[in-house]
């Protein structure tokens, strides 16, 4: 429980910069968490806003937490 | 159901919507030997020794050398320089934090040249034990430091200044007569003495004219009264009249984009001259000279280093089918054009917010997508 499993990483090359898209069989907290601290630290790192979207509700249905209840 | 996350990683100096910056210089100002090369004079590599005391004249140490009135020479030239490797490098630190890498850079390394070659090993060609002499007493580092002196070695177009720190000599079996020998030198000067008779594209080879073009030109003034292949050649790429000239090494137009420096005062680049004046005579101003192949054609789109937002969505389905899947490129491909829509990411509108993640800016986003088609 609260473990998820890596199915497939790719990085394309964009305009401005590298995108990496991770499919992920299930989510934790925390590995959203980590997408949008790297969201907000990449946008003072280029001096832009940080226009990440929130976390839409069909993931957040999908979030795993460490323990069990 | 899996969950896909899109993470940007962008550069901090953005590329900005100008693809001239990627396509600039890639097809200008293209010349290749298609007529072929001047070759260097031949040139026998050299050993000295040079002391310099309080910074005043240097003066000449003699090596023993057997090929010199004497037995002693200021230049030895008693051996065959078969390979020099002249590695440089950076001093740098990297520091892979997080997220992404910093570098920070410091100066350069100090170049150690890697030298081999071989020596004559015969009664009459001494010179195996004429070096080795030679090293022991003069040669290495730690004498040199003692008589204030440095080794100068030449080869090919270059004079290099500094201390020899390491050397090997070889005995085999199979030669006899000869001593396969390596050295370290470690660089503290370094000195191009080449003479090219190219250094712009004026003074590149030309067949034809020689309207406008400097005297000092070496292939100025060629006949003008072509050879029969010449005069076949001429006709195949399309030249219009022998008067113009011909810029017969260049595959692509020529165009002079003036010089750029950087102001010492500001460090902003600067365009130091105009580029008006540098275009040969000859090319008109728009460096079209008739000799325009296809693959310059503004038509064709310029190779570009990144994908656009629909590219880089299939790139991903393609990758993410490839790994969970484990197939082939071509299958995924191919389930791709049949049927697009089983493909999470692809089928989706670019509008979306997918699309978003991928376009100007940081715009992480998650989504949910279906199991992977099966391919």
């Amino acid at each position: 429980m609260g473990q998820s499993t890596e199915l497939s990483s790719t990085r394309v090359v964009t305009r401005d910069g590298v995108v990496t898209a991770t499919v992920l069989d299930r989510v934790s907290p925390d590995r959203v968490y980590l997408m949008l601290v790297k969201g907000s630290a990449a946008a003072q790192y280029v001096r832009t806003t940080d226009d990440t979207a929130l976390v839409p509700r069909d993931v957040k249905d999908l979030l795993i937490f460490p323990k069990p209840e | 159901m899996p969950v896909i996350l899109l993470e940007k990683d962008p550069f901090a100096e953005v590329l900005q919507d100008n693809k001239a910056v990627l396509s600039a210089g890639g097809e200008l100002n293209v010349r290749r030997p298609l007529w072929g090369i001047v070759q260097k004079k031949n040139t026998f590599a050299y050993l000295s020794i040079y002391q310099s005391i309080s910074g005043g004249e240097p003066t000449p140490i003699s090596l023993i050398d057997s090929s010199a009135p004497g037995g002693y020479s200021l230049s030895n030239h008693n051996f065959f320089l078969q390979d020099v490797q002249d590695q440089r490098q950076e001093k740098f630190q990297l520091i892979p934090t997080f997220g992404p890498y910093y570098v920070f850079f410091y100066g350069k390394q100090p170049v150690i040249l890697q030298c081999s070659g071989l020596l004559l090993n015969t009664d009459d060609f001494n010179w195996k034990n004429e070096f080795l002499n030679n090293y022991e007493n003069y040669l290495r580092g730690t004498k040199c430091v003692e008589n204030q002196a440095r080794v100068y070695m030449g080869f090919d177009d270059v004079i290099v200044e500094g201390y020899i720190i390491a050397c090997s000599v070889a005995y085999n079996k199979d030669l006899p007569y000869l001593c396969p020998f390596t050295f370290q030198l470690l660089v503290t000067n370094y000195q191009d003495v080449s003479e090219p008779i190219v250094t712009k594209a004026e003074e590149a080879r030309q067949v034809g004219g020689t309207s406008g073009m400097p005297e000092t030109s070496t292939f100025q003034n060629q006949s003008t009264s072509l050879t029969p292949e010449a005069q076949a050649l001429n006709e195949e790429l399309g030249y219009e009249s022998l008067d113009q000239l011909k810029y017969v090494e260049y595959l692509s137009d020529l165009w002079s984009e003036g010089v750029w420096e950087v102001d010492p005062s500001t460090g902003v680049s600067k365009h130091a001259s105009e580029g008006t004046g540098d275009i040969p005579a000859g090319i008109d101003e728009w460096g079209m000279a008739g000799r325009t192949a296809s693959w310059v054609s503004e038509h064709r789109p310029v190779r570009k280093q990144w994908l656009e937002d629909g590219e880089a969505l299939t790139r991903i389905d393609l990758a993410s089918t490839q790994q969970q899947q484990g197939s082939d490129a071509v299958s995924v491909r191919q389930k791709m054009k049949k049927d697009a829509s089983a493909f999470p990411l692809t089928s989706r509108n670019q509008a979306s917010r997918v699309g978003a993640s991928l376009t100007t800016g940081v715009c992480n986003s998650t989504i949910v997508v279906a199991d992977s088609p099966k391919v």
